[in-house]
């Protein structure tokens, strides 16, 4: 065995575990779920088949595309929403903290709270927006309103906070990183050519940062397009989102084909999110050494 | 020739070290002035001061009779190269020129053609659709020199413009840099801590030190008459020789080190015998004397033995011992008249003749 040879071989014994892993739990799942979507069903059962009736019932049945659109809707707000939140505070930190261990404290204020229990996270909400709850008190004591208003819970608005609450620190990290990586003699140019400081945030330090904006946005948008857990919480009757419905296909509605076919609609459109993400951000991408 | 800088009593401290220490300096329009010194001496803090990048704690900036001290850069009429370009990377270099222009509100016509004008300046038309990253350091150089000429600065400041090129295109540069000074008569201020390129471009050379300054002067003066051994040692090569004073009279010092002494042109200061001086000759300054050769008259002569040889192509350095704490340089054109041959191997005696007026005493405590 010459070098070459023993060299393809060492890699070969690296690579084979994750590969397999990678076969097993991930490409032969999608397989065999994109292979159910084409099945038919007869309660309780589903024959093996090959037709489009499932796919054509999600873009046809109201029930189906409605909540489709509804959840694109809601995870474009909490992506808007979060950048609208996280942008000015992330570059607050960045930018305008001065000492080192401030700024790193208040980064992992940020983020800490992915540590916590999701679900204790989304019920503290329910406290807040409850109409026992914070909120509604407040509003009663300023004198805002007479009594608590039900509409805080339970309705997409809250499922929009909930979510963004959330998913913010996976925009934070990004957004933290590529505002980071910006040099400040950058913007020490632009002032020393005449320009204002709002003229270079816009001309200089945003659209440095629009990589970091786009896939911290990509996370969040996709992440909660698979959320089904806020949804259940705080989402009250119209505020089922698609990963609910398909929560529902797989248990007590017990159909599969459907289900799969769901499922393979979400992740289409994910995979179209990322890549387009992406190409964005790598013909954006720059040399800022 | 009115100051188009003038810095008043200029402090700076960043917690408990104080970078510029009352510095006062006055620039005339149209001079190219240099602040010399190694790193942390202060020079970047000043020159960022004038920028308006840095506030000074106290004491005052002037530009152009304006006092400009709480100005930001984008209201001082001074533009700055600075040392690794910041050229904007997702800009063509034609946007990075003409940066400065657009938001000034000059035609979108006009700016074509002064970003032009900026780019045949520094001799790179052909890159204007470039992106930076797709340009050599010497030409993102030249682009990020015509960024900060286009709005036709009162000042240019160059913060060690050329340290990240490598020593062909330095030289290049800096004769390329003094042509331009000279052609557009703006004022430059440079930082450098490099004492050749400070000698070959400025009209005057500012040493600073630990945020003081140090000595001013044209780089003539500055060479020929350090005011004090840090400055005769920063700038050029020198023999710094701890003497004691022998003799004093009303032309010469006498200085004693060792066995030898060294007798030095007095300039007026006549410091007390039995005192710690400092001697300062430049190796150049030095004469190899030839077997059999008599001293010149009014020469000083001190007798070593050569320990080391040098050999720079055109010409050569011989240290020496002559008794005194650190070897002694000489320095000496290899040509026709001397040949590399000729000169002392290690361990011969040797013989150096050396004028009193070579000879520079520094008086402690000065």
């Amino acid at each position: 065995m010459n070098h070459r040879q023993r060299h393809r071989v060492r890699l070969l014994g690296v690579v084979s575990g994750p590969a397999a892993w990678m076969l097993a739990f991930l490409f032969v799942p999608y397989a065999v779920m994109f292979t159910y979507s084409f099945y038919s069903r007869q309660f309780p059962m589903m024959i093996p088949d090959f037709q489009f009736g499932n796919y054509l019932s999600l873009l046809t049945d109201p029930q189906y595309y409605k909540v489709l659109l509804r959840t694109l809707k809601i995870s474009a707000l909490v992506s808007i929403l979060s950048v609208l939140l996280a942008y000015p505070l992330t570059y607050f930190i960045v930018f305008k903290i001065k000492s080192g261990r401030t700024r790193t404290f208040l980064y992992f204020a940020v983020i800490v709270p992915l540590w916590v229990s999701y679900l204790l996270r989304a019920y503290t909400w329910k406290t807040i927006l409850g109409s026992e709850g914070v909120l509604n008190s407040f509003l009663i004591w300023i004198g805002v309103l007479d009594e608590p208003a039900d509409l805080f819970l339970y309705s997409q608005f809250a499922m929009v906070i909930v979510l963004t609450y959330i998913y913010i620190p996976f925009l934070v990290m990004p957004v933290y990183t590529s505002l980071e990586k910006i040099p400040q003699n950058l913007v020490e140019a632009s002032k020393d050519l005449g320009v204002r400081p709002f003229e270079t945030f816009l001309k200089i330090t945003l659209p440095l940062s629009v990589p970091g904006i786009l896939a911290g946005m990509t996370f969040t948008f996709c992440l909660t397009m698979g959320d089904f857990v806020a949804p259940f919480l705080v989402g009250g009757p119209d505020g089922m989102m698609i990963a609910n419905v398909v929560q529902v296909q797989f248990g007590t509605a017990f159909n599969w084909p459907l289900g799969s076919a769901l499922s393979m609609v979400m992740l289409a459109i994910v995979l179209i999110i990322i890549s387009a993400s992406d190409k964005f951000e790598r013909a954006g991408r720059l040399d800022l050494a | 020739m009115s100051n188009i800088v003038e810095l008043n009593n200029l402090t700076r401290r960043f917690g408990t070290l104080t970078a510029v220490d009352n510095v006062n300096l006055t620039v005339s329009e149209g001079e190219f002035i240099t602040l010399l010194g190694p790193s942390g001496c202060g020079k970047t803090t000043t020159l960022r001061m004038i920028g308006g990048f840095e506030f000074p704690d106290s004491g005052r900036v002037f530009l152009d009779g304006h006092d400009v001290t709480d100005l930001p850069p984008y209201d001082r009429p001074v533009n700055m190269v600075f040392q690794d370009y910041a050229l904007f990377p997702h800009m063509s270099v034609a946007d990075n020129v003409g940066y400065g222009l657009r938001i000034a509100g000059v035609t979108r016509a006009d700016i074509a053609q002064r970003v032009k004008d900026a780019l045949r300046m520094v001799d790179l038309e052909s890159k204007a659709q470039n992106r930076p990253s797709q340009l050599s350091t010497g030409q993102k150089q030249r682009i990020a020199l015509a960024r900060a000429l286009i709005r036709q600065p009162k000042v240019l400041l160059l913060d060690e413009p050329l340290s990240a090129l490598d020593l062909k295109l330095r030289e290049a540069m800096q004769v390329e840099l003094k042509h331009l000074h000279q052609k557009l008569g703006i004022t430059f201020v440079m930082v450098t801590h490099d004492q050749l390129e400070a000698l070959v471009m400025s009209d005057r050379i500012v040493v600073m030190h630990d945020g003081a300054l140090i000595q001013e002067g044209t780089p003539t003066e500055l060479y020929e008459h350090p005011a004090t051994p840090y400055v005769a040692n920063f700038i050029g090569t020198s023999n710094l020789i701890i003497a004691t004073v022998a003799e004093t009279t009303a032309d010469f010092i006498v200085g004693s080190f060792g066995n030898a002494r060294l007798k030095a042109s007095s300039n007026g200061s006549k410091p007390p015998q039995g005192n710690k001086i400092t001697l300062c000759v430049r190796p150049e300054k030095v004469r190899l004397l030839a077997d059999g050769q008599s001293v010149p008259d009014g020469f000083n002569v001190l007798n070593g033995r050569a320990t080391e040889q040098f050999f720079h192509g055109n010409a050569a350095r011989i240290a020496a011992d002559i008794g005194a704490d650190a070897p002694f340089l000489v320095d000496m054109q290899l040509g026709a008249a001397l040949g590399k041959s000729q000169l002392p191997g290690e361990g011969m005696q040797v013989r150096l003749a050396i004028h009193p007026e070579n000879v520079t005493v520094f008086v402690e405590g000065d």
